[in-house]
């Protein structure tokens, strides 16, 4: 019954922070190796989303599936061991450590493990800088940097599913095409990647698949492109 | 020669104090808040320690060893304890660990009396003579079990996955469970660490001076100086403040004279708290 190329899906969950509700009946699908894009206004419940899929909340409905298995109500270190990592959006990296200890923490995982010097190499060859500044602390990075590792820490983790909060916030322009590069790459190896975040017409480009959520609801999906371009986009994140 | 006399007793000292922060520094990466009950803790182990010591005639360093076992299952009645707090916010924990020092105190009152006890053993006159200064064997004995545990730790939490895995706990505990880190039970390892190295200061601390147990209390305060000082889950920055620490009180006590022992700790505490933001080593690697 399971189509074994649906990586992760999501079905009716609804989910919050304690009295609020904030996602109302969401569903998506993800398929191996492919982008997906979850763009909306603020507070249309994208970050809640992500949480939720991976375990740092617990949907009050619907159930949530990663490779045909449920996760809903794992916690996060379990959820990490079965192939979900997220890269959050305010980054959480490890100040005190070094960049080259944030990437082994990184990888962690039991399923990761026995990869650690292989994963080390494909990330220091997607973001060389990284490399270069090995032995340096994680708050010493410029933004840009940090950003970096904060994705190379959460490809360590080899994952199945990488999910991605507001990727380029904060990044100068001239990095984001790098990074928009990096991403793609990995999901050509197989990598599943599901991004959020405010920089549309980036996220949508390069997604094959689009949800648009409103208000805790998803109220259009496609191919990244075609919703870049549809009516319902520009209400929902122009207000008109 | 006051000075080399107070360099080395106080090197020597300073290293049983790092001892003596190492478990507060742990325990506080973890649950985030200092445990006011650390000195009860130490004394404790102490009083372990000299059970064994009267009962089977067991060394300091034998004592410390089993007090410290003993000690470090402190940590499931305490995550117990912190997992019942909600929301567990820093003044709720610190006030619990403040009645919880309290408790302790009046429980040792009521087991052992207000008796000021020594650990004695048969190498406890024996007195170590380098470049003419007088070091005794309980003074030498908690400084290398103090460097030996620190030094355990030191490569515990630096080249081991799990040591690595509980600094990262101590730094962010959600990104740490963001990386697969299985974020309880790193906090159960740093608060068996924490309790098990408090446990085996004490009985050390019984060959360095007479316990009671109301002394716990400034014992509570050298740690948490210490921590500002060395930083949290670094087991070198808290064996450099505290031999630096040790030195200057050395020298205070030996310039000065005893008195000023007290008042140099609390200058100490409160210079650190206008200054540092971070430990002494932070940023060694930074370029």
């Amino acid at each position: 019954m399971a189509d074994p190329e649906v990586v992760l899906e999501v079905r009716d969950v609804e989910a919050g922070y304690e009295d609020i509700q904030v996602l109302f009946g969401v569903s998506l699908a993800a398929h191996r190796g492919q982008v997906v894009a979850v763009v909306g206004p603020n507070g249309a419940g994208k970050s809640t989303l992500l949480k939720t899929i991976q375990g740092l909340l617990r949907p009050t409905r619907g159930e949530i599936r990663f490779r045909g298995e449920r996760i809903d109500g794992l916690p996060a270190h379990a959820v990490v061991e079965r192939g979900v990592t997220t890269i959050p959006e305010n980054r959480l990296l490890f100040p005190e450590m070094t960049v080259r200890e944030n990437l082994e923490v990184g990888g962690y995982s039991r399923r990761a493990r026995p990869y650690a010097s292989q994963s080390l190499q494909v990330v220091y060859r997607l973001f060389p800088a990284l490399r270069a500044r090995a032995s340096a602390w994680a708050d010493s990075l410029s933004g840009g940097e940090q950003q970096m590792l904060a994705v190379g820490r959460g490809l360590m983790a080899r994952p199945a599913l990488l999910l991605l909060d507001d990727p380029f916030l904060g990044l100068a322009s001239a990095l984001t095409g790098g990074f928009c590069r990096a991403l793609r790459e990995v999901a050509e190896e197989g990598m599943t990647i599901l991004l959020a975040g405010h920089h549309v017409r980036r996220i949508l480009e390069m997604a094959g698949r689009a949800y648009l959520l409103d208000a805790g609801r998803i109220v259009a999906e496609g191919p990244g492109p075609v919703l870049l371009r549809a009516p319902a986009t520009r209400k929902a994140l122009l207000g008109g | 020669m006051p000075l080399l006399e107070a360099l080395l007793a106080g090197t020597a000292q300073g290293l049983f104090y790092g001892l003596l922060a190492a478990g507060f520094a742990i325990t506080f990466g973890v649950a985030r808040t200092f445990n006011l009950a650390h000195g009860e803790l130490v004394l404790l182990g102490a009083y372990a320690g000299l059970w064994l010591n009267a009962s089977l005639g067991a060394g300091p360093l034998t004592a410390a060893a089993v007090a410290g076992l003993a000690l470090a299952l402190w940590a499931w009645p305490a995550q117990a304890l912190l997992s019942r707090i909600t929301p567990a916010s820093e003044l709720r924990v610190l006030t619990l660990t403040f009645g919880l020092s309290l408790l302790l105190q009046n429980l040792m009152l009521l087991s052992f009396s207000a008796d000021y006890r020594f650990l004695d053993w048969e190498r406890a006159e024996v007195v170590w003579r380098p470049l003419g200064v007088s070091l005794g064997a309980g003074r030498l004995t908690a400084a290398a079990a103090g460097a030996g545990l620190l030094l355990v730790l030191h490569l515990f939490l630096q080249r081991t996955r799990p040591g690595r895995a509980l600094r990262a706990t101590c730094q962010d505990a959600r990104a740490a469970g963001l990386m697969g880190i299985p974020v309880e039970r790193m906090q159960l390892l740093g608060l068996a660490l924490g309790g098990g190295l408090a446990g085996a200061a004490g009985p050390l601390l019984a060959t360095l001076q007479y316990v009671s147990p109301t002394v716990g209390p400034p014992l509570t305060v050298i740690a948490l100086t210490l921590t500002i000082a060395g930083g949290v889950g670094r087991a070198d920055g808290l064996a450099l403040a505290g031999v630096l620490f040790g030195i200057v009180e050395s020298l205070v006590v030996a310039l000065a004279g005893p008195a000023w022992r007290e008042a140099w700790l609390f200058g100490a505490l409160l210079l650190l708290l206008q200054g540092r933001r971070t430990g002494l080593l932070r940023g060694r690697r930074a370029s």
